[in-house]
C-alpha cells in the first residue's frame, strides 16, 4: 500500500487582476485535489493557463491557498504558523522552467548553494563547503563552476545549479515546474536522467508539470490532468496512456504530434475559455466532443472507478 | 532526391549560403555553406539545436536580417530562378508578403500592438492585390474564416493583445496567406502554442498547401511535428546542414550520428526505457569551432580523419555530410 506524503484537498486560489473598479476575479485554481505518494512521481499535466504551476506553488505554500487544506506528513500546511513553515521549507523545495530567472545573477554557484544552509542554520562554514562541493559534483558540474556567475553557463548547466540548489536540503519532495521545457532535446535527456539518479539515490517525490506528454510518460507513476482550473482526471501513468477515460484527456492524447500509429487526432473546438469566468457545469463542456445536456448545467462530480478517478458526467 | 525535383527546377533553392556576424570577439561565421532546397508544394522541415542557424537561414531568405553586423560571405538564395541577394532592394521589398511571408515563433513581436487587426490585415491586401473598399475586407473576413477564426467580423477592430495565443497565430497565418504566396516560411509557429491549439495550427498549414499549393519550410525542434506534416526534413548542427531525406526515411533510419542521437534521446511513447540516452558534451560555440566535422568532439564513430571537412554521401533517398556515414550505415562502395 503506497504511504501519501501530501494529501491535498480541495485547493482554490483566486487572483484579484485589473485597475481599480474594473478588477476582476481569476479563479486560478478550483478545487483540486490529489495525493502524492513517499517516493512517487506525480505528473501535473494540461494546457497553458489551467492552473498547473499555481497548483505546484500552492501545495507547497511558495504562494498562499484562498482555500482548501494541504495535509503533509501529518501537519496541515495550510494553517500552520511561520516559523514552523520555515523548517518545513526544508523538505519541500521547487525547480523552475527557466532558472537563470530565479538565480541571482549577482551570485556565484557556490553562494547560491550555500545561501538555504544559512538560513536553515545547517553546519559550520567548513561542513558546508563540502556539502556544496558535493552538490555540484552529484549534478554533473565541476568543482571549478562553483566560483562563476549564473549568466557564464548555458540553459541546460543552469538547470543542473537549480537542480543542485533544490537538493542541497535534503528536501522529501521537488515540484518541479516544466524543468525541461525550455532545453533542446539532447540536454533534456540529461537532465531527466539526471532528476531521475538524484530521486534512486534519496528516495523523494516529485510533482513533475509538464505540458510534454512523452517526457510525462517517461518520467511519471502517476499523471492528474488539469483543464481550467480543476483536475479532470488521475490514473497510473499505464492506465492513462493506455485508456484515457475523460474526453479532454483523449483529446490530448490524440494531439501528440508525430505520434506513431496513433487514431485520427480530435479536433477541440475553440480556444480555453477565461478563467475570470469558466463555464457553468462542466467547464470543459464548450469544447467537448461528446457534451450532453446535463454538462451546461451541472458540475460532475470526480468518481473513483477501478483505481483511477474521473470528472465527467459519462462516467457517472 | 527532391520530390520535386526531379521534375521541375526548386521553387526555393539556397545553395552554400555562408554568412557571417560582426562581433566584439571579431566576425564569426554563424552559417558555413548551407544548401536547402523546396519544391512547388512540398512541405520542408528544418530542425536542429537551439542556435544551429535556423532564424537566420530563413530571416536571410526574407531579407531580414540586421544590415549593418550581417555579412553575407557566399552562395546564393534562387526563388524562381532570380538570386535574393542581387535584387534591388524595391524588388525585394515587393516580394515580402507577395510571393513569399513568413510566420514567427511569437506573433506579440511580429504584430503591429497598437493598430487593429483589421487594418493590419487589409495592408498587404491592398498593396500586394490592388484591391479597394469593401472588397478588401471581403477578402479579409474570407482568410480570416479559412483559418478558423470564429465570428471573424468581430475581431476586425480589436488589437493583438485582446487576443488569445493561439488567436493571434491564427491572424498571423491569415495574413501570411493573404495574398495566396508561393512560399511560406515558418519559424516555430506552434512552439508557444498548446497541443490541441498546435493541431488546429498544423492541419491550417497542411490545408494551405492541399487547396493554395502553397509550399512551406517549417522550422522547428519538434521531430513529433516533422513527423506529421514535412514531406521532407534538413537537419543542421553548427552552422551546417548534416542530414537530409524524405522524412519517413530520414526519422526511421537516421544516418547522420548527430540526427542518431537526437532521435535516440527523445522519451518513446511507445516503449518503455529506464534511462534515456543522451549526447554526450554539448554544442561548441561560434568562435570555437572545431575544424572539419562540427560533430566530432561528441561523435562516438570520429577518428583523425573527421578533422577534415566531411563530403556529402548519398545513401539511398538521404544526403549525409559525415566521412562515416557509409560504414555506419553498413553501406559499400559500388
Ligand atoms: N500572480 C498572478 N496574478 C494574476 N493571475 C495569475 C497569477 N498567477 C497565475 N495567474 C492566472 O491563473 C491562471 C493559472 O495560471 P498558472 O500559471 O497556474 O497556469 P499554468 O497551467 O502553469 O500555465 P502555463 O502552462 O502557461 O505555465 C492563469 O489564468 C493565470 O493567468
Ligand atoms: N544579429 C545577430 N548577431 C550576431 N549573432 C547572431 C545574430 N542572430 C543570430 N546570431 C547567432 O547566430 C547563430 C544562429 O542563430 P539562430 O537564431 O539562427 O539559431 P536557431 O537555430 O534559430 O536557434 P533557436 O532554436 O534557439 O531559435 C546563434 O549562435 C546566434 O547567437
Ligand atoms: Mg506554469
Ligand atoms: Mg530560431
Amino acid at each position: 500500500m503506497p504511504e501519501a506524503l501530501l494529501r491535498v484537498n480541495e485547493l482554490r486560489k483566486d487572483f484579484v487582476v485589473g485597475p481599480m473598479f474594473r478588477r476582476k476575479t481569476v479563479q486560478a485554481i478550483r478545487g483540486v485535489s490529489f495525493v502524492l505518494n513517499k517516493g512517487e512521481t506525480l505528473g501535473l499535466v494540461g494546457e497553458s493557463g489551467c492552473g498547473k504551476s499555481t497548483t505546484g506553488r500552492a501545495a507547497i505554500r511558495l504562494i498562499e491557498p484562498s482555500s482548501g487544506s494541504i495535509e503533509y506528513d501529518g501537519v496541515d500546511l495550510a494553517s500552520v504558523g511561520a516559523r514552523d513553515m520555515r523548517r518545513l521549507r526544508q523538505d519541500l523545495q521547487i525547480i523552475f522552467q527557466d532558472p537563470y530567472a530565479s538565480l541571482d545573477p549577482r551570485m556565484t554557484v557556490e553562494q547560491i548553494l550555500t545561501e538555504p544552509l544559512g538560513i536553515q542554520k545547517i553546519g559550520t562554514s567548513a561542513e558546508r563547503r563540502e556539502r556544496v562541493m558535493d552538490i555540484i559534483a552529484e549534478v554533473g558540474l565541476q568543482a571549478a563552476h562553483a566560483a562563476r556567475y549564473p549568466h557564464e553557463f548555458s540553459g541546460g548547466q543552469r538547470q543542473r545549479i537549480g537542480i543542485a540548489r533544490s537538493l542541497i536540503l535534503n528536501p522529501k519532495m521537488i515540484v518541479a515546474d516544466e524543468p525541461v521545457s525550455a532545453l533542446d532535446v539532447s540536454v533534456q535527456a540529461q537532465i531527466i536522467n539526471l532528476m531521475q539518479d538524484v530521486k534512486a539515490k534519496h528516495g523523494m517525490s516529485y510533482i513533475f508539470i509538464s505540458h510534454d506528454l512523452s517526457v510525462v510518460k517517461h518520467i511519471c507513476d502517476r499523471v492528474a490532468v488539469m483543464y481550467l482550473g480543476e483536475v479532470v482526471e488521475t490514473a497510473s501513468r499505464d492506465a492513462l496512456y493506455e485508456e484515457p477515460l475523460h474526453p479532454y484527456t483523449k483529446a490530448l492524447m490524440s494531439a501528440i504530434p508525430g505520434r506513431r500509429g496513433a487514431q485520427k487526432r480530435i479536433t477541440l473546438k475553440g480556444d480555453i475559455p477565461s478563467p475570470a469566468s469558466p463555464p457553468r457545469g462542466c467547464a470543459f463542456h464548450t469544447r467537448c466532443p461528446s457534451a450532453m445536456a446535463i454538462c451546461k448545467t451541472t458540475p460532475p462530480q470526480a468518481i473513483e472507478t477501478g483505481g483511477r478517478k474521473v470528472a465527467c458526467h459519462l462516467y457517472n | 532526391m527532391s520530390v520535386a525535383g526531379e521534375t521541375s527546377p526548386p521553387m526555393l533553392a539556397i545553395r552554400d549560403l555562408q554568412l557571417g556576424f560582426r562581433s566584439h570577439r571579431g566576425d564569426v561565421q554563424a552559417l558555413a555553406g548551407v544548401s536547402i532546397e523546396v519544391g512547388e508544394r512540398e512541405i520542408v522541415g528544418i530542425v536542429g539545436e537551439s542556435g544551429c542557424g535556423k532564424s537566420i537561414t530563413a530571416l536571410s531568405v526574407m531579407g531580414l536580417l540586421p544590415e549593418g553586423t550581417t555579412r553575407v560571405m557566399g552562395g546564393s538564395i534562387e526563388f524562381r530562378g532570380d538570386d535574393l541577394l542581387t535584387l534591388p532592394p524595391r524588388e525585394r521589398r515587393q516580394m515580402r508578403g507577395r510571393d513569399i511571408a513568413m510566420v514567427f515563433q511569437e506573433p506579440m513581436t511580429s504584430l503591429n500592438p497598437i493598430m487593429p487587426i483589421g487594418d493590419q490585415i487589409a495592408e498587404p491586401i491592398r498593396l500586394h492585390l490592388g484591391l479597394k473598399g469593401a472588397a478588401v475586407t471581403e477578402h479579409a473576413l474570407d482568410v480570416l474564416d479559412k483559418v478558423g477564426i470564429p465570428r471573424s467580423r468581430n475581431i476586425l477592430p480589436d488589437y493583438p493583445h485582446q487576443l488569445s495565443g493561439g488567436m493571434r497565430q491564427r491572424v498571423m497565418i491569415a495574413i501570411a496567406l493573404a495574398c495566396n504566396p508561393s512560399l511560406i516560411i515558418a519559424d516555430e509557429p506552434t512552439t508557444a502554442l498548446d497541443v490541441t491549439i498546435q493541431g488546429q495550427i498544423l492541419d491550417l498549414m497542411v490545408e494551405a498547401r492541399d487547396t493554395f499549393g502553397t509550399s512551406i519550410l517549417f522550422i522547428t525542434h519538434d521531430l513529433g511535428v516533422v513527423a506529421e506534416i514535412c514531406d521532407r526534413v534538413v537537419v543542421m548542427y553548427a552552422g551546417k546542414v548534416v542530414e537530409t531525406g524524405r522524412t519517413d526515411e530520414v526519422l526511421s533510419s537516421p544516418r547522420h550520428p548527430y540526427t542518431q542521437g537526437l532521435m535516440r534521446s527523445l522519451p518513446s511513447l511507445d516503449t518503455r526505457q529506464e534511462r534515456l540516452e543522451t549526447i554526450p558534451g554539448s554544442v561548441p560555440a561560434l568562435f570555437d569551432m572545431p575544424r572539419g566535422c562540427r560533430f566530432r568532439p561528441r561523435c562516438s564513430y570520429a577518428d583523425d580523419g573527421c578533422r577534415r571537412d566531411p563530403p556529402v554521401e548519398v545513401i539511398g533517398g538521404q544526403k549525409v555530410k559525415c566521412w562515416k556515414a557509409r560504414q555506419i550505415s553498413g553501406v559499400h562502395h559500388a
